[in-house]
């Protein structure tokens, strides 16, 4: 799993139901493959359990929680350190017998080594945590900040897994146009063409593959440099190394030795070597 | 005749009657407990060392419970107990008027631990109600959810919730010398358990870090995912339904499950040796450890795990389908089981409310039972639940659980409870694993990385903290040998092409309908009773285990189980001044029990609808009156 977002609260308590109520809006929106969104709302020791069988790389956590602030605003933060081993083990024992809070699920991850280093917490100061459906006005007027906030931080700044896949797909994509004779350097608007990647989400890509000296910039196009030549073929043999070989008994390129007469030499016998 | 204080008899075929001549066989004269509380005052006021110890709230357990004692640190005995509910649990109020297939779903709220025993007892009481009977796999796939979900309670309450009070870190604070002795103390079950002395067993119950305390937590998980492999998801299972279960199960579903039992086989084993040589660590130490948390054995269970050869879901038969069952249903008084009827369980249990902050209720609508048996007017087929908040007072209202009584006796509930009375009234089904004495329960736990092992619970002749614990540790292996051998049955049903899960059942829209469902929790005892009207729920009372053991005193007089088990505590903590005094002994008595408080209370209304959070449980259905 790569960036994991997750409401945390009780449906039915009013303003506790924000995390997953955001939640539930956030799921109307269409997501990059890594990034999940989940009601975490089933207790921290399940979640545990969770994590441990499919660790997140990010998470961003999304809840209410009563701390004498203004009513209704939103606020972000990265968890600090954990408090005493005699106040986790107090909240391992609530969170066995049930009690969902934003609190109990980070401590109680953190301490047992499933939260990953990038979290942050979006928390909404409720107004009525009272029995009934229906947030308060101040706090459904926070929704679709928080909703907005989230769509900005997780499908505009990728996580790190995203980031990966997508410089890999660019560093694949600009070794293949180079071999396909399409151009050695070429524009960002040129690669979207192949690519599901939004041009400013290349640029960004590109900008950091500049900065790691796989790409050279020269005024605006982009051209693979030697290191970035080896690293685009050995991703792209990966990728299509099946595609790349004969079906069984047959070789049709013209090229092959196997077409002197001897099979052995086949390529497809051979690993590929591009 | 198992009744001794309600005006209850039997004819000769069995048949419960009212003894005639008693103008008003139910009622009662409240005893004050005023000079009780100007006793303890006084003494307050006089004596330096006895000292008010309050524990608020009692932490390590589940939801909002809160403990008042009086100690005489000097005596080291304790004088006062009150145990305090400190929210209100409104499911009664919530579920009047709705539709009564909402209160599977509802009443499974009741508790983020055990929702699937609340859903089953729910859909038992519809059943009964409807009526429906499930088909034998809907059964046994319904006693394996249940196994399922009681192999997650047992390790959790022993390892995490009660056990830290055994642990290294505590013991070593509140007792040294005990630590001291512990460190070098041989541990006759090493060669099972590996542990070669008790100070590792309780190096390794040290919270967070201790490598039992971890083991736990993650057997806790195999048991969840033996669970939703049939149930489909947890907590608030959706797949259980009136007459039966609506998941899909085969043969694959079957071979999945049992690779998470057989992990069960090899951890009771160490479970109930680790237990055996901890409790009897603490007894050669000081005897007086046999009387921490003692209180008479008076003990209450419905049963659970029906044979699905005799359960039809009817009040008219449930004497028999009870006696059928894997834990045989009944009441414990002083030591001697009185009944394993399920009717005689049922009329014997009244709720009083003069030390809780409800209204008292008039009207006696229901004065028989369905089987025209005499029915209290405190029974819960006739109870109304009134929330009165009021202010905390000693010898008047004190808590938002109630005071349920059997026979007006306050009588204990806890998965022990089942053992017990199995083993007593020997009227377990013929089994491959296990075998009722009368005096034991002896039980062949199958090979697993250990080899096969046989244990015998044996009814203990003191009864207090620790065996509560260590029997709790034989539940758990007695819980595998149930849960395997209803696979099997189960697996035999697949063979034989028998694959239906549920039987369809038409929801009564008009007239007056009455069911009851008699479970169990990993914590014991628990019952619903409903009353339906045209098609809604008129009436719906939810029986916990933590009400009856967190009850407060009776209009008898008699302290709940929590305050009797705290009042006959012995002091056996090291401390040389009163501000040192940590109430170690309470603690493990309360925790022992295994107090389960968002069953039994839960939203505090404090004149408005507003909550603490971080007091109430998965979605915490609450609602003030």
């Amino acid at each position: 799993m790569g960036t994991l977002v997750a409401g945390v609260g009780y449906r039915n308590l009013r303003d506790l139901s924000f995390g997953p109520l955001v939640v539930d809006r956030l799921r109307t929106f269409a997501w990059p493959p890594e990034v999940e969104i989940e009601d975490l709302s089933y207790g921290p020791i399940s979640a545990v359990h969770r994590f441990q069988e499919c660790p997140a790389v990010r998470m961003v956590l999304i809840g209410a929680t009563r701390r004498n602030r203004v009513p209704g605003r939103l606020y972000r933060f990265r968890p600090g350190p954990l408090p005493s081993a005699e106040e986790v083990q107090q909240r391992v024992g609530e969170a066995l017998t049930g009690v969902i809070s934003l609190d109990n699920l980070w401590m109680i991850c953190r301490a047992f080594g499933v939260l990953p280093d990038d979290v942050e917490i979006l928390e909404v100061e409720p107004v009525d945590e009272g029995w009934g459906e229906g947030l308060t006005p101040e706090v459904a007027q926070a929704t679709e900040r928080a909703v907005e906030w989230v769509r900005r931080r997780v499908a505009e700044e990728p996580g790190p897994l995203l980031n990966l896949r997508r410089r890999d797909e660019v560093l694949q994509v600009l070794f293949w146009m180079r071999g396909e004779g399409i151009g050695d350097a070429v524009r960002p608007g040129e690669i979207t063409g192949f690519l599901d990647i939004p041009e400013r989400d290349l640029r960004r890509v590109l900008d950091q593959m500049v900065e790691d000296g796989l790409v050279l910039d020269h005024e605006g196009k982009f051209r693979l440099t030697e290191s970035g030549l080896a690293e685009g073929r050995r991703r792209f043999v990966e990728e299509f190394a099946p595609l790349l070989r004969q079906g069984h008994g047959e070789c049709n390129d013209p090229e092959c030795p196997c077409q002197d007469g001897d099979p052995a030499a086949c390529w497809t016998r051979n690993p590929v070597s591009l | 005749m198992c009744f001794k204080n309600l005006p209850i008899e039997f004819d000769e075929r069995g048949q419960p009657y009212l003894r005639e001549g008693i103008r008003n066989p139910y009622t009662y004269q409240a005893v004050s407990l005023a000079s009780e509380e100007d006793r303890v005052k006084e003494l307050l006021a006089r004596n330096g060392y006895i000292k008010d110890v309050d524990f608020d709230p009692v932490t390590r357990v589940a939801g909002a419970l809160a403990f008042h004692t009086v100690a005489d640190l000097k005596e080291r005995r304790i004088l006062a107990a009150n145990s305090m509910a400190t929210l209100f649990r409104g499911y009664e109020v919530i579920l009047k008027g709705r539709d009564p297939r909402d209160a599977i779903f509802i009443s499974s709220r009741a508790c983020g631990v055990c929702g699937g025993v609340h859903s089953t007892c729910s859909s038992l009481t519809l059943e009964m109600a409807f009526p429906v009977a499930p088909p034998p796999l809907g059964v046994i796939v319904r006693n394996m959810l249940l196994g399922a979900e009681f192999l997650y309670d047992h390790p959790l309450h022993l390892f995490l919730l009660a056990g830290p009070d055994y642990s290294e870190s505590v013991v070593r604070a509140t007792n040294p010398e005990v630590w001291e002795r512990a460190a070098v103390a041989d541990a006759p079950h090493a060669g099972i358990h590996g542990y070669r002395t008790i100070g590792e067993i309780m190096v390794d119950l040290n919270p967070l870090t201790g490598k039992l305390y971890l083991e736990a937590l993650h057997h806790t998980r195999i048991a969840r995912e033996a669970y939703v492999l049939l149930g489909a998801k947890y907590p608030h299972p959706e797949t259980i339904v009136p007459g039966g279960v609506s998941t899909t199960v085969s043969l694959h579903t079957f071979t999945e499950f049992y690779t998470r039992l057989l992990h069960f086989f090899d951890y009771s084993k160490k479970m109930v040796t680790l237990w055996d040589d901890l409790t009897e660590f603490f007894y050669a130490v000081n005897p007086l450890y046999r009387k921490v948390g003692a209180r008479p054995k008076n003990l209450i269970d419905p049963g659970i795990w029906d044979d699905p050869g005799a359960y039809d879901a009817t009040y008219e038969h449930c004497n028999e389908w009870g006696e059928r069952r894997w834990s045989t249903p009944g009441v414990v008084i002083d030591g001697e089981v009185v009944t394993t009827k399920l009717q005689a369980m049922n009329i014997g249990i009244e709720e009083f409310v003069e030390h809780s902050y409800y209204e008292p209720w008039n009207g006696h609508p229901m004065k028989t039972d369905p089987l025209g048996a005499p029915l209290s007017p405190f029974h819960m087929w006739n109870k109304d639940t009134k929330p009165l908040p009021a202010g905390q007072n000693w010898k008047d209202r004190y808590s938002w659980a109630t005071s349920p009584r059997w026979d007006r006796k306050a009588v204990e509930a806890g998965c022990y409870a089942r053992l017990w009375i199995t083993a007593a009234a020997r009227k377990l089904p013929d089994s491959r694993f296990m075998e009722a004495t009368g005096h034991s329960l002896r039980m062949r736990l199958p090979k697993g990385a250990l080899p096969e092992m046989e244990i015998e619970w044996k009814i203990p002749q003191d009864w207090n903290a620790f065996e509560r614990n260590r029997s709790r540790a034989y539940a758990q292996a007695y819980t595998t040998l149930v849960t395997m051998e209803n696979w099997l049955r189960g697996l035999e049903l697949l063979k034989r092409g028998q694959t239906a899960v549920s039987r369809r059942y038409e929801l009564p829209t008009k007239g007056r309908q009455i069911g009851a469902g008699f479970w169990g929790a990993g914590r014991g005892y628990l019952t619903h009773h409903m009353i339906m009207e045209n098609g809604a729920i008129a009436n719906y009372q939810i029986l916990t285990p933590s009400t009856i053991n967190a009850s407060p005193r009776d209009p008898f007089g008699n302290p709940g189980p929590y305050e009797e088990a705290v009042l006959s505590t012995p002091i056996t903590e090291d401390f040389r001044r009163p501000e040192d005094y940590k109430g170690i002994d309470i603690l493990r008595t309360i925790r022992s029990f295994d107090p389960c408080m968002p069953c039994t209370t839960h939203v505090h209304v404090d004149g408005s609808d507003r909550v603490v959070s971080r007091e109430v449980n998965t979605c915490a259905c609450g609602l003030d009156g």
